[in-house]
């Protein structure tokens, strides 16, 4: 995500209590406003003398005067809008760029056994490979396993074989190994997407809504509107899949990538309208975009979830092709003699 | 048709390559694969946790699911090429302990920490294999 701007813990507390005091000023200076809070005061009274849930959580009426009267009022505004920097703090989460780390890493072991990587992006590829070094001190698969074939050209019977079956699909099991590698990376990848969206819109929500109720708060203004722009759904299409390249790729048959079940997501943006001619239309338009913001997070993470699980399922099936065995025919020459060696069944020189 | 004693003695040697040298460096790159992906939990806070709400989010438990599977792969892969390693010296061992002159020949080009020629590329781990980190 281009721009992305992190907000803290710190920062969308501070935003919330930008707003409920923001709310709570305008409340108090303008005049329907006002006169909205007197009835929904005293509402609350009633409530509460009558046994009823009331408005504004916790609400204890006032111990002198009228519920509706200026003190009262702004201590009630208080109760009711205290609140607000809670729906903002929801959604704090550490900065997702900490987890690029996890990606670097999975590349990495990626390119350790296949080194040719491709970026892909809604079906189309783009020309730049992705430029990651392998793993310090590791060989390649592909290359070890054909110098392994090499040495062994004079050796025969059936351990010699197997090993060497054994050996040869070990660049297969590394392929899988490969794929679900990438799977994690690509996962990952719209992990930190969505997670910077939902941070993004949530502060676009909290600043649209300050900007309303100021434009409230204007000389002469009578109702404001304004609209915030949500990139929620548009998270998950924001992302250029990784994947290798297909001249170099061995054919990993039955597992699933995460990146083709994703397949080509479109990108939706989408407006929440927050506005009106009092606050509480204002407080309830934000209350709708943050509705809707939570919403889209759980669709666009249950999508991701859903894939992983079938990218878990289907390894699970091929658990067995993922993970060689060392070669039974192999290994059941362990302190053999050179008589047992050179049976049929064992290992010799020709 | 069976191998002269100085053919059996080279052949011996490409044996003890694969097992000393080859396969090895393979359990390292998959030993050390695995501790790298070993090492990714550090950053699920930062992929996967909510400060606001506390916990963890609902990616993280199928992500890390198919990452402790991939770490395992790797792990297990080096667990099983280090075996067959084991086992082709013990071949090229049985060998020469039957075999005085492709023994002498074995001690000659492997004698004092040395290794006879690689191919290209061919290159011995640059130590132990890291310990495997399973979940």
């Amino acid at each position: 995500m281009a721009g992305f701007a992190y907000h803290s813990m710190g920062d969308l507390q501070r935003l919330g209590e930008k707003i409920r005091d923001k709310a709570i000023h305008v409340t108090m200076t303008q005049d329907d406003s006002y006169g909205q809070a007197q009835q929904q005061a005293n509402n609350d009274a009633t409530r509460y003398h009558t046994g009823q849930q009331t408005q504004a959580p916790g609400y204890v009426p006032p111990s002198s005067g009228r519920p509706d009267d200026n003190g009262n009022l702004e201590a009630y505004l208080h109760q009711a809008y205290a609140g607000i920097p809670r729906l903002f703090t929801q959604f704090a989460i550490p900065n997702p760029d900490g987890a690029r780390l996890s990606l670097d890493a999975l590349y990495q072991a990626a390119v350790t056994v296949a080194p040719s990587l491709e970026i892909k992006k809604d079906g189309n590829e783009l020309t730049t490979p992705l430029q990651v070094g392998d793993v310090a001190g590791t060989v390649p698969v592909k290359q070890t396993v054909d110098t392994i074939v090499t040495h062994m050209k004079r050796w025969e019977g059936g351990a010699a074989d197997g090993f060497e079956l054994y050996v040869k699909g070990l660049e297969t099991s590394a392929a899988y190994q490969r794929e679900i590698a990438l799977s994690l990376a690509n996962a990952l990848e719209v992990q930190i997407s969505i997670r910077k969206a939902m941070l993004t819109d949530i502060w676009e929500i909290g600043d649209k809504t300050y900007k309303a109720l100021d434009d409230l708060d204007g000389w002469c203004s009578n109702s404001a509107k304004v609209q915030a722009k949500l990139t929620i759904l548009g998270a998950i299409a924001a992302v250029a899949f990784v994947a290798t390249d297909g001249a170099a790729a061995v054919a990993v048959e039955g597992l699933q990538s995460f990146a083709a079940i994703m397949g080509a997501v479109p990108a939706l943006t989408t407006q929440e309208t927050i506005g009106g001619a009092t606050v509480p239309p204002i407080l309830e338009g934000m209350a709708n975009a943050i509705t809707k913001l939570n919403q889209g997070v759980d669709s666009q993470q249950q999508e991701v979830a859903q894939a992983l699980q079938k990218v878990n399922q289907s390894l699970d099936r091929l658990w067995g092709q993922a993970l060689l065995p060392a070669p039974a025919n192999l290994t059941k020459l362990r302190g053999a003699g050179r008589g047992q060696l050179e049976q049929p069944d064992g290992f010799y020189a020709t | 048709m069976a191998p002269s004693e100085w053919q059996f003695a080279a052949e011996l040697s490409e044996l003890r390559i694969i097992g000393k040298v080859d396969l090895p460096a393979m359990a390292y790159t998959f030993a050390a694969l695995n501790n790298s992906i070993n090492a990714t939990a550090a950053n699920d806070n930062a992929a996967f946790a909510l400060e606001g709400r506390g916990g963890y989010d609902q990616v993280c438990r199928d992500w890390s699911a198919l990452r402790n599977s991939l770490q395992n792969l790797f792990g297990g892969t080096s667990t099983n090429v280090q075996t067959a390693a084991d086992v082709m010296l013990q071949i090229v061992d049985a060998y020469a302990s039957t075999d005085e002159a492709a023994k002498q020949s074995l001690e000659s080009a492997w004698g004092n920490g040395k290794t006879p020629a690689l191919q290209q590329g061919e290159t011995p781990p640059p130590g132990p294999a890291p310990a495997i980190v399973t979940k």
